[in-house]
């Protein structure tokens, strides 16, 4: 196909390329679910995440059976890998709805062509973060008991402690994000459809669209309710990653008692997340030949944010090192002291460099367009934001307040093998929602196009 | 032995075979014994010689009778029958010389009735039952001189004479009797915090001049006999020489654990061994170490001044622990008008043996974890002794603090419990719910002082029977993945109060005695009702060497410290006094 | 919506056409019911009368319920059914409160919204006359539908195809109910 570059007026390339017509986009994107044979680089893809997704189950069997102290865990470091991989990746997720909502919210219509992918994978991320917590209770068979509801020994959860407000985050965010995808898809759904041509895939698409028939009143219903779900996932996404921040700040632990940890935690996850989508994105749109829909502008503009939240990040780290300084907390600046030169200092700098340093040649135009080098550095901010995590839970807590309780942590076989199988679960998932339901949102992406053609009219 | 002289042997409860050196030959001796008789506890290496083993009974289970330091005679009682059909040594004795079916209980007040002088042997016998002592049984005291402290020798030791070897019965399995005892083994060493193992203790510059550090396997040679052994940089150690604990390395009392010192002790009585050599084998010998940093960082946490600066300014510790201000909240207070449990802790007082750590440990049912979970700092025990080193390595001041749960008015714990399971009672007490602890380990990170405790595994499980009998009927036995901490041995509290309640009174001062504080030999530890101006505790707690930990995080906590005042001797050159 | 009498449905190109149609149509005294459309047209919804601002209700009174069911919750539960001290903090620590009445807030009205979104839409919807019509299968796609209440008269349907046809509709259909 050829590709024509069509630039805005700014000499940014096009959010969609190649005049392509409402009919077209419909056909190119639900022809990879109905039409297309499952690449063979998707398929490795898909079982190499399924293998994995088998260690995750392995790993969880072995966990109920002996407990958590399979985990490296201790006293005084009680919270491990299990927590630095649920904010890792509840801050992977916090891309989707960004992109899906905020974006919605300031009209810029580029989110459309990586809105969906972002959403699924928000998703899917939120599914693999919210295993996390639950998995790492010493008597996990009990998570229900953060839970309001009346029983017979009448007692209740206590509603002071962040881990209920992180319960109702994330159940929240789950179910938010769950609504706000499925809403988005259901014109999609009524697509494939009409589109599909054997008739249990048809009767399928019909019962899961519920029936969409396009008409105006459902339109305007839709419209009303998605911009409004919208409005309420903006500032819920805020919230979700600032309570998962007060689970560190409401402590008393030194490098975890900082009122700065809820915007640096947003602006972290928003960070993390968009490396996620771009890790994600490159590939797919690689494979399933997406080069028209998913355009060189939308990888300069996710850089963009990329590089801004990159930078909020590393206000965060210089104002936090500055206050443990300037604060004159005994306790504060050894934490300070700790991270930057103790045991666990290596890890601080490369944080650093994956966190800073590294993001900084996206001030590049060229860069910015470079998905080679995109890929590359997505996947290093990724791994400089999980440890990140892990400097922050793990650092903080080995070396508190009485040196007579101090130790050391170190994460097992079995905290790799959680950890590993979390990304097979994300990418079953992932796999799985390639191959069923449209990985681009057709609807909007008709819209854009029916723009353009109008245009050109 | 050697000759043939001795026909038979009867061995009551020693075990020579394994706590003598090797080259003395007593293994090799005892074979040549037609009749070996052996009595005691566990099978144990001088068992496995004897062809006769004659199942002992423990101390709780048998009569029998001791002496008290002023020497007065104790009268020991069996607490229990006899588990095992075991048979005390008096009745073993009595059996050599033909009395087979006497009766421990027998033998004992036969040996007092024979040695009573005096009217009413039957009166005198059940009052010395009754108070633990027996009347007039003590010794006449005798007048002592002290001795002039020791003057150190003017000239260093030798270099070239190689390393001199010191030996000493292990702190907590002594000579290797207690090996089989897992209380013990995992009983932190006095500052040296070890578990589970010896160590060849040496100084920091013996270390580095030898090119060793701490875990590194070593071989240590006297003459031709030689052991492999860790190393472990003990701070305020004698250059040039390490220190073994005998005790270890047994063969017959369960896995073996360490090394055993007995092959290197020399055959002259001696306790010492000059031209040792050692060698780097290249080896890890990983170690449990409970306390891996014996630094207080400037944190003043275990608060040691000379008496000078007490007695010039008494009220010194206000200057390192200022208070907070009582209304620097902005909450109302909670009110505790009935009891107001609190601890107070005498540094001065305490020197750091531990056995706080063990009766607690016994009285409620604390699990042992065994050496890697020590290593990855594991360990239950409800109430831990942090040893400081202040000072220079070659000669530090060391600072045993005992830290149990603080009882904070303003629990950090509590505050972030989801389902709360830790909770404050009306009392003050911070209360661990083990039936609604769902393990999030939150408060653990969220204590200040790290003393909560967590069952990582299903510790206490699977024990076998034997043991049933050692747990407290008091005190739940947690389960895996629930949160553990001191409780002030809240079943003591609960008891007294029945007590109390059923003779319609208040509880007594001096009524409730926690474990730790039943079993310091000090006295250090004193708990009571704060609310009671005249309970000891209350009385302690206004002494001007008292101070709380960490009060500007405004916890509140209610035990409390008594800043430690020594009193260095200056003439002596070895350190403390 | 309403499937009790016949229809006309006529297919066009663009959102455009559609809407000139519809506004036509109605000047002329026809009785359009139905778009169906593969994207939203704007104006659409009002040209056939069909704004819809239940969403908004929805979404907002859900929120208000969740806001004071969250709170109320947590200040029964902490002050009245299980009042316990805690760390020393009082038993009503509202600034403790606000995250879980936050969340509870957008929760009720994500759901409300959901619920409320699949209720009024009658959904799910397995049959309607228009599933007839081959044309509406590419509503989804890239053609635009409407359907007309056919007049009673024979004649007058004729005019309304015509009339359909002149607006620019590729081609018409009638459906019986």
């Amino acid at each position: 196909m050829a590709v024509i570059e069509k630039r805005d007026p700014l000499g940014r390339p096009g959010v969609i390329a190649g005049g392509h017509g409402a009919a077209d986009v419909t056909d190119k994107i639900s022809a990879i679910v109905l039409k297309r044979r499952t690449p063979a680089t998707i398929l490795a893809a898909g079982a190499t995440a399924f293998l994995l997704f088998l260690g995750l189950v392995t790993a969880i069997s072995y966990l109920f059976y002996r407990g958590v102290g399979i985990w490296g865990i201790n006293v005084p470091v009680a919270w491990g890998f299990a927590i630095v991989n649920f904010v890792w990746w509840i801050g992977i997720g916090h891309a989707g709805t960004l992109i899906s909502a905020i974006l919605l919210l300031l009209h810029q219509n580029w989110r459309v062509s990586i809105n969906r992918l972002a959403e699924a994978m928000t998703l899917f991320a939120v599914a693999c973060a919210g295993m996390f917590p639950l998995l790492h209770l010493g008597r996990p068979q009990y998570f229900y008991w953060l839970l309001p509801y009346p029983t017979s020994m009448g007692v209740w959860p206590q509603f002071r402690s962040p881990l209920v407000w992180d319960l109702f985050a994330i159940s929240t965010y789950g179910t938010v994000s769950l609504i706000f995808w499925y809403l988005g898809l259901i014109p999609d759904l009524a697509s494939m459809r009409d589109t599909a041509n054997r008739r249990w895939v048809k009767k399928a698409y019909g019962l899961l669209s519920f029936g969409w028939r396009g008409t105006a009143r459902e339109w305007s219903r839709f419209q009303r309710g998605y911009l409004i779900l919208g409005g309420m996932a903006t500032p819920l996404v805020v919230s979700v990653h600032s309570v998962v921040s007060l689970d560190f700040t409401v402590a008393v632990t030194p490098g975890w008692h900082s009122t700065l940890f809820p915007p640096y935690f947003v602006a972290g996850a928003i960070f993390s997340g968009f490396a996620m989508v771009l890790t994600i994105v490159i590939p797919i749109r690689r494979i399933f030949g997406l080069q028209d829909l998913i355009t060189l502008r939308h990888f300069d503009n996710m850089s963009k944010v990329m590089l801004a939240s990159g930078w909020i990040v590393a206000y965060s780290y210089i104002v936090e090192t500055f206050i443990s300084w300037y604060g004159a907390n005994q306790f504060e600046s050894y934490m300070m002291w700790n991270r930057l030169f103790g045991q666990y200092g290596y890890m601080y700098w490369i944080v650093l460099f994956c966190n800073i340093i590294a993001i900084q040649p996206l001030w590049k135009r060229s860069l910015r367009q470079n998905l080679v080098f995109l890929w590359v550095l997505s996947i290093v901010v990724n791994v400089g934001m999980w440890l990140e995590r892990y400097v922050i839970v793990v650092q903080s807590l080995h070396r508190d307040f009485m040196p007579g309780a101090w130790g050391m942590y170190s994460g097992t076989f079995w905290d790799w093998l959680t950890l590993l199988g979390s990304f097979g679960l994300f990418g079953s998932l992932l796999f799985l929602f390639l191959r069923l339901a449209p990985a681009l949102s057709i609807s909007e992406a008709r819209e854009l196009a029916e723009a353009s053609a109008e245009e050109r009219r | 032995m050697r000759t043939g002289q001795v026909e038979t042997l009867v061995i009551l409860g020693a075990n020579p075979v394994y706590a003598s050196p090797p080259s003395a030959g007593f293994a090799e001796a005892l074979n040549q014994v037609p009749n070996r008789i052996h009595l005691g506890l566990f099978p144990d290496e001088t068992a496995e010689c004897c062809n006769w083993r004659l199942p002992a009974t423990h101390a709780l289970e048998h009569w029998s009778d001791a002496r008290t330091f002023d020497g007065s005679a104790s009268v020991i009682q069996p607490l229990i029958e006899p588990l095992y059909e075991g048979r005390s040594p008096h009745q073993v004795l009595a059996a050599l010389s033909g009395d087979f079916l006497a009766s421990g209980q027998a033998l004992v007040q036969d040996y007092w009735r024979r040695n009573h002088q005096g009217e009413d042997f039957e009166r005198w016998w059940r009052q010395g039952l009754y108070r633990g002592v027996l009347e007039g049984t003590s010794f006449e005291p005798e007048t002592v001189e002290p001795m002039a402290a020791p003057v150190p020798p003017e000239s260093a030791p030798n270099k070239d004479a190689g390393i001199e070897l010191s030996f000493a019965p292990d702190p907590t399995i002594y000579d290797g009797r207690f090996a089989e005892n897992a209380w013990l083994q995992e009983l932190p060493k006095p500052v040296l915090s070890l578990t589970w193992d010896n160590a060849a203790y040496m100084s920091e510059a013996t270390a580095k001049r030898l090119g060793v550090w701490n875990e590194d396997t070593v071989e240590i040679s006297v003459g031709d006999r030689s052991v492999e052994a860790p190393v472990w940089v003990t701070p305020g150690h004698a250059d040039d020489a390490i220190t073994l604990h005998l005790g270890y390395g047994r063969e017959s009392a369960g896995e073996v654990r360490g090394f055993n010192a007995y092959e290197l002790l020399p055959l002259d009585g001696g306790w010492s061994a000059i031209g040792a050599e050692l060698r780097k084998l290249g080896r890890r010998w990983p170690l449990a170490d409970r306390q891996t940093h014996q630094q207080m960082e400037n944190r003043d946490l275990a608060v040691s001044v000379p008496l000078d600066r007490y007695q010039s300014d008494p009220s010194f510790v206000t200057q390192i622990h200022p208070p907070p201000e009582a209304d620097n909240t902005l909450l109302p207070p909670w009110k505790y008008d009935g009891y107001k449990w609190g601890m107070a802790i005498d540094l001065s007082a305490c020197m750091g043996c531990g056995a706080c750590t063990l009766a607690c440990q016994a009285e409620n049912n604390i699990p042992v974890v065994g050496k890697e979970a020590v290593i990855n700092n594991r360990a239950m025990h409800w109430i831990r002794v942090d040893y400081y080193f202040q000072g220079s390595p070659a000669a530090p001041e060391i600072i045993p603090q005992p830290v149990p749960c603080m009882h904070c008015e303003n629990a950090p714990c509590e505050l972030v419990c989801p389902v709360g399971a830790t909770v404050h009672s009306g009392e003050g007490l911070n209360q661990m719910v083990y039936n609604r602890c769902v393990g999030t380990r939150y408060c653990s990170n969220n204590c200040p002082y790290k003393v909560r405790r967590f069952n990582f595994l299903d510790f206490s499980g699977f024990q076998p029977e034997s043991y049933d009998g050692r747990m407290n009927p008091d005190v739940t036995v947690r389960r895996r993945g629930v949160m553990e901490k001191c409780t002030y041995c809240v079943q003591r509290i609960e008891e007294a109060r029945i007590t109390a309640g059923k003779e319609d009174r208040k509880i007594r001062d001096g009524e409730i005695v926690t474990a730790c504080q039943q079993v310091c030999p000090t006295e250090a530890i004193v708990f009571g009702d704060l609310n009671d101006p005249g309970s000891r505790v209350s009385t302690a707690k206004r002494s001007q060497r008292d101070y709380g930990l960490l009060l500007e995080l405004n916890t509140k906590p209610r035990t409390s410290y008594a800043a430690r005042l020594k009193n260095r001797n200056d003439a002596s050159d070895d350190g403390e006094s | 919506m309403s499937s009790d009498a016949a229809r006309v449905l006529a297919e066009f190109a663009t959102g455009r056409c559609l809407l000139d149609a519809v506004q036509r149509l109605k000047a002329d005294g026809f009785r359009p019911l139905d778009a169906y459309s593969p994207t939203p047209v704007e104006g659409l919804d009002e040209a056939l009368g069909q704004q819809d601002h239940t969403m908004s209700k929805l979404a907002f009174f859900g929120g208000l319920s969740g806001a004071v069911a969250g709170y109320g919750l947590q200040y029964w539960v902490s002050v009245d059914a299980y009042p316990i001290n805690v760390a020393g903090r009082p038993l009503h620590s509202w600034p403790a409160f606000i995250p879980i009445t936050f969340e509870c807030t957008i929760l009720f009205a994500s759901l409300t919204l959901a619920v409320g979104f699949f209720l009024i839409n009658a959904y799910p919807v397995v049959y309607d006359p228009v599933f007839q019509a081959p044309e509406v299968s590419r509503a989804s796609r890239d053609r635009y539908c409407l359907t007309v209440e056919a007049p009673p008269s024979a004649r007058a349907t004729e005019a309304l195809e015509r009339l359909l046809i002149e607006l620019g509709a590729e081609s018409t259909r009638r459906l019986q109910p």
